[in-house]
């Protein structure tokens, strides 16, 4: 048998499939017919054999069918270890190389020790694959849901802190970028406080809404424009819910000095537990009009929460309540507009509610600390609703900071741009602070508040 | 139509809807194919409704398609009929006894060619073989692609073809 009436059989054969008779593809090949002969008969009877089956009943087709989907109502198993960290899959050739890659990576990251250079290479670099395979690895080990959204989040403004770097260098590079679409123009829109170009070519999936968020593969230009080859949408705006935000509602927001706040003042001090008859019916006595600088609007008002029920006598007092009071009593500097009426305060802050109990409260363990009401700015019980400021949750720890090269003065310009944006650079220092002092990532709202900028 | 990659990726996730669409797609390539080995039809029911429940086993263990998702189905396809073939033996009439004098052959030539002589000879062939015929004959797949599902290369494949075709040329020759 030769190489070559193995191909001539093969071309022989195509022959017949298309149609020509036995006797025309024979003529073709008049130096092997006697050989390929016998081989093409069999071959037709061969496929006029197998052309003759049983043809299988409709009912056990679709019996079969109803077998499969029934199998795959059970949800499907999360993807495993190395199908994360390798999206894509391995070929088996480079699994033991990638194995080992993973190991070092995962001792390393996970020790909490960074390779230099690996850290703080960009899209691009020769060793960029390899933190981005490290990242992959730590997400997979990180069991913890939140702490791996916490992760994810700070990995995403990673991608964006590169982008920003490539763009420095002029880098012309292939990036991918995940981030809340803030803004959707015809040629250009922004996400994740990146300007991104659409062009013709650009393939967007899903349906583009400003506050989505949406994932970005796009190519940096040596002019530093990013231009988009890919958004696809991945996740729909996220509605704050009226727990989501009470940094808003809670915390009096610094306006600026131009707009004088009226601040309810008397001759009688205020008294530590304002009623609401109280504050409705005493009357200045003095005429205070609004200042540019005399109004100290109360900060803070915790709301003491009662969190067990008193089952015994108490040992020490019950906390008391903090009242929202003004410290100072601001002072006429100049006379208002209508220095005939007497401002009616309009922004007294009332209490929410007076904490209730029995008649005699009775704690049983003395209140501590622990225990205190604790200023909640952001909700620990879902964090994930405070998309928007993500950025803030991210960069706090260790995490970011040994994985990226940023300084700190480039931290503060990139949350201070991205709270002046959505929270009025309430918060810009606060991530600066556990930046600077913690030593792993934190809810916020285990850490203190700042004073508003 | 949605190519097979995308329906895989949906597939993964346990999709109904990619999952029936790739049933619908192949399940009657899988049947014709197991049919072609085993030649009884409510066994290649069976099988075939298999290929795809071990398809989707598969997925779930995070396995999949290096091929193309047919050329995988196929190769699931074919482990099951050499499951099959372990676990039952193929129990062939005694060609030499049973053919021809239970049925003597009236008009020869054409009782040559009828389909039950030629199933019996290819049932003779070595499990390669046969599968090479299957798929090349009763699939009407190129050699391209047969060495796709075989894992083997076009070469090797028209090798294969060739024994095949004239083994099974040998064996209906000694049954006639």
């Amino acid at each position: 048998m030769s190489r070559e009436l193995d191909r001539v059989l093969d071309e022989a054969l195509s022959l017949i499939e298309s149609g020509v008779s036995l006797e025309g593809c024979l003529a073709r090949y008049p130096e092997h017919a006697a050989e390929l002969a016998p081989l093409l008969r069999t071959a037709i009877a061969g496929a006029r054999a197998l052309e003759q089956e049983e043809a299988p009943s409709a009912a056990a087709m679709a019996a079969g069918r109803q077998r499969l989907l029934r199998a795959a109502s059970r949800p499907a198993p999360a993807p495993r270890l190395v199908r994360r960290i390798f999206p894509s899959g391995l070929r088996p050739a480079l699994r033991p190389l990638a194995i080992c890659l993973a190991a070092v990576a995962l001792v390393l990251l996970v020790g909490g020790v960074v390779v230099p250079g690996v850290a703080g290479s960009l899209p691009g670099d020769v060793l960029y694959p390899v933190k981005r395979a490290a990242e992959r690895v730590r997400l997979s080990v990180t069991w913890d849901a939140a702490a791996r959204q916490q992760l994810q989040r700070a990995w995403d403004q990673e991608r964006i802190h590169e982008i920003q770097a490539v763009i420095t260098m002029g880098r012309v590079v292939a990036v991918e970028f995940k981030g809340i679409v803030e803004e959707i123009g015809a040629s250009e829109w922004v996400i994740g406080t990146l300007h991104v170009r659409i062009t013709p070519t650009t393939r967007i999936e899903g349906q583009p809404v400003v506050g989505a968020i949406a994932r970005v593969k796009a190519d940096v230009q040596a002019d530093g424009h990013i231009e988009a080859r890919e958004i696809v949408m991945v996740a729909p705006p996220v509605v704050p819910e009226s727990t989501a935000t009470p940094i808003l509602t809670r915390l009096p927001i610094p306006t600026g000095s131009t707009i004088p706040t009226p601040t309810p003042t008397g001759t009688s001090p205020p008294t530590s537990m304002p009623s609401q008859t109280a504050t409705g019916t005493h009357t200045p006595t003095s005429t205070p009009t609004p200042t540019r600088t005399g109004t100290h609007t109360p900060t803070v008002t915790p709301t003491p929460i009662p969190t067990r029920t008193p089952t015994s006598k108490p040992t020490l007092p019950p906390p008391t309540r903090i009242s929202p009071s003004p410290t100072t009593s601001p002072q006429p500097t100049e006379p208002g507009d209508d220095d005939d009426e007497t401002p009616q305060p309009t922004d007294m802050p009332q209490p929410t509610d007076t904490p209730t109990g029995t008649d005699e409260p009775e704690p049983t363990d003395p209140p501590d600390d622990a225990v205190q009401p604790q200023l909640t700015y952001l909700p620990e019980s879902t964090p994930e609703a405070t998309a928007e400021p993500c950025g803030l949750f991210a960069p706090g720890g260790r995490g970011l900071a040994a994985t990226t090269s940023l300084n700190l003065r480039q931290l503060d310009a990139i949350l201070t741009r991205l709270c002046s944006r959505s929270w009025t650079g309430t918060y810009a220092r606060v991530p600066l602070a556990c930046w600077q002092s913690d030593a792993s990532p934190k809810p916020w709202s285990t850490h203190r508040p700042m004073v508003p900028r | 139509m949605e190519d097979d990659t995308k329906l895989l990726d949906r597939a993964r996730k346990h999709d109904a809807v990619a999952l029936g669409e790739i049933y619908d797609r192949y399940a009657g390539r899988m049947y014709s194919y197991i049919y072609a080995h085993i030649g009884h039809r409510e066994t290649a029911e069976d099988m075939a409704a298999e290929v795809f429940l071990s398809m989707l086993q598969a997925l779930d263990r995070g396995s999949f398609a290096r091929t193309s998702l047919s050329a995988w189905l196929y190769q699931i396809a074919h482990n099951l009929v050499v499951d099959h073939f372990r676990k039952h033996r193929p129990t062939l009439l005694p060609l030499d006894s049973e053919v021809g004098a239970s049925d003597p052959p009236v008009d020869i030539v054409q009782e040559r060619w009828n389909q039950d002589w030629v199933r019996r000879g290819l049932a003779q062939l070595s499990l390669d073989q046969r599968q090479v015929i299957a798929l090349r004959f009763g699939q009407r797949m190129k050699a391209k692609e047969v060495a796709e599902v075989l894992g083997k290369s076009e070469d090797a494949v028209r090798k294969l073809q060739y024994r095949a075709l004239s083994s099974l040329r040998r064996i209906l020759e000694r049954i006639k």
